[in-house]
């Protein structure tokens, strides 16, 4: 090949873009996006024009991860049981140890009141006072002992019963109405607890 | 807006066939469940300690049963008595309660490693002790004979593994 030749091609490859795409496609380096679109259009409309973009994005991967995540913890936390529904002001002690509650009849034990499943059955001052046992309790003990056979047909009797107590009740008081328990069948007392460690308040 | 696009295509002049997942509704379902979840949880969880009274006084005439291997827990309202005989009774008695409870703590261990059989132990509170501490000494003991555990593991209660009565 002549040298006038060679020089020719060379300005052909190099030199303008060649129209006919059948010829070699080589081009003048420098950054390109696509054939048709010159790369600083892009820039341009990508940035606004010049100006600073408006658009903020906002990350939805950490933050549905993060609601996933809550609510797996709330299921999982999420327990069957039931709250126990206490007399208002009762204060009952947090021990760290204890069974599961049984479903039982409850007492509740404190000092304005004496309740069985809610309703009132005796004034623990009269209580205190009398040595008798608590009639009130023990005719509406012996009534729930009669049902027990229809209220729970595949279960036998235990004498299960749950004592709901203020923490600052004396044990006088308790032993009265646990002695009235006792009387109409009902002498396995289950002491109702919240399960926690106790704080420095209650240790007192 | 909130949609996730999944690029899958739309080559070569093709129809692209992005697909947009809509977020939002996602995003309120799961406040919603955290929500009613956040309402209806229980954060306080219940427990028993379970005791035995006996069903009744026994009558004069007859003899009190002698078991000479009863464990015996005198509680007072400021001091403890725990004791198999007359003969090694162990007073505690520090004013300071957490104190009490924690001398009683050992103690109780060493009952239990002493005869890991003793199945019961007898609580005889005076009147004037408060119910708090009475519920104490029972977690002191459901601690001991529960091995540590700190509630009844499934199918077995605390309560089967000692029998808490009172005299």
């Amino acid at each position: 090949m002549s040298s006038s030749h060679a020089h020719r091609a060379t300005h052909h490859m190099i030199g303008t873009p060649v129209k006919n795409r059948h010829d070699t496609n080589i081009h003048q380096p420098g950054r390109r996006l696509m054939h048709a679109i010159p790369l600083r259009f892009v820039q341009k409309r990508v940035s606004g024009h010049g100006g600073k973009s408006v658009n903020a994005d906002l990350n939805l991967t950490s933050m549905i991860d993060y609601l996933v995540i809550t609510v797996v913890f709330l299921l999982s936390n999420f327990g069957t049981q039931q709250e126990m529904a206490s007399q208002r002001g009762l204060e009952i002690p947090t021990v760290p140890h204890a069974d599961t509650i049984r479903s039982a009849p409850i007492v509740s034990i404190s000092s304005q009141a004496i309740l069985l499943d809610g309703q009132r059955v005796a004034n623990p001052a009269e209580v205190l006072a009398s040595t008798d046992r608590i009639d009130r309790l023990h005719e509406r003990l012996q009534d729930l002992h009669r049902n027990f056979a229809v209220t729970h047909p595949n279960e036998t009797f235990g004498g299960d019963i749950v004592f709901q107590v203020d923490r600052a009740t004396s044990w006088r008081l308790i032993k009265r109405v646990a002695q009235t328990c006792t009387m109409a069948g009902y002498n396995s007392l289950n002491f109702a607890v919240n399960r926690g460690t106790p704080n420095a308040s209650s240790q007192h | 807006m909130g949609g996730v696009s999944v690029d899958s295509g739309g080559k070569g002049g093709r129809k692209s066939v992005d697909a947009n997942v809509n977020m939002v509704p996602m995003i309120d379902l799961l406040i919603s469940v955290i929500a009613f979840l956040l309402m209806t949880a229980v954060w306080v969880q219940s427990g028993s300690l379970q005791a035995v009274q006996p069903r009744g006084a026994p009558s004069p005439d007859t003899q009190p049963e002698t078991q000479p291997d009863q464990l015996k827990i005198i509680i007072n309202p400021n001091a403890l008595q725990v004791f198999l005989t007359a003969a090694d009774r162990r007073d505690i008695s520090s004013p300071d309660r957490s104190r009490r409870m924690e001398e009683l703590r050992t103690v109780l261990r060493q009952r239990f490693e002493a005869n890991r059989s003793q199945r019961e132990v007898w609580l005889q509170p005076d009147s004037e002790v408060p119910y708090n501490d009475i519920i104490s000494v029972m977690d002191v003991i459901y601690e001991i004979w529960g091995g540590g555990q700190t509630t009844s593991r499934p199918g077995q209660r605390i309560a089967d593994m000692v029998t808490i009565r009172f005299l």
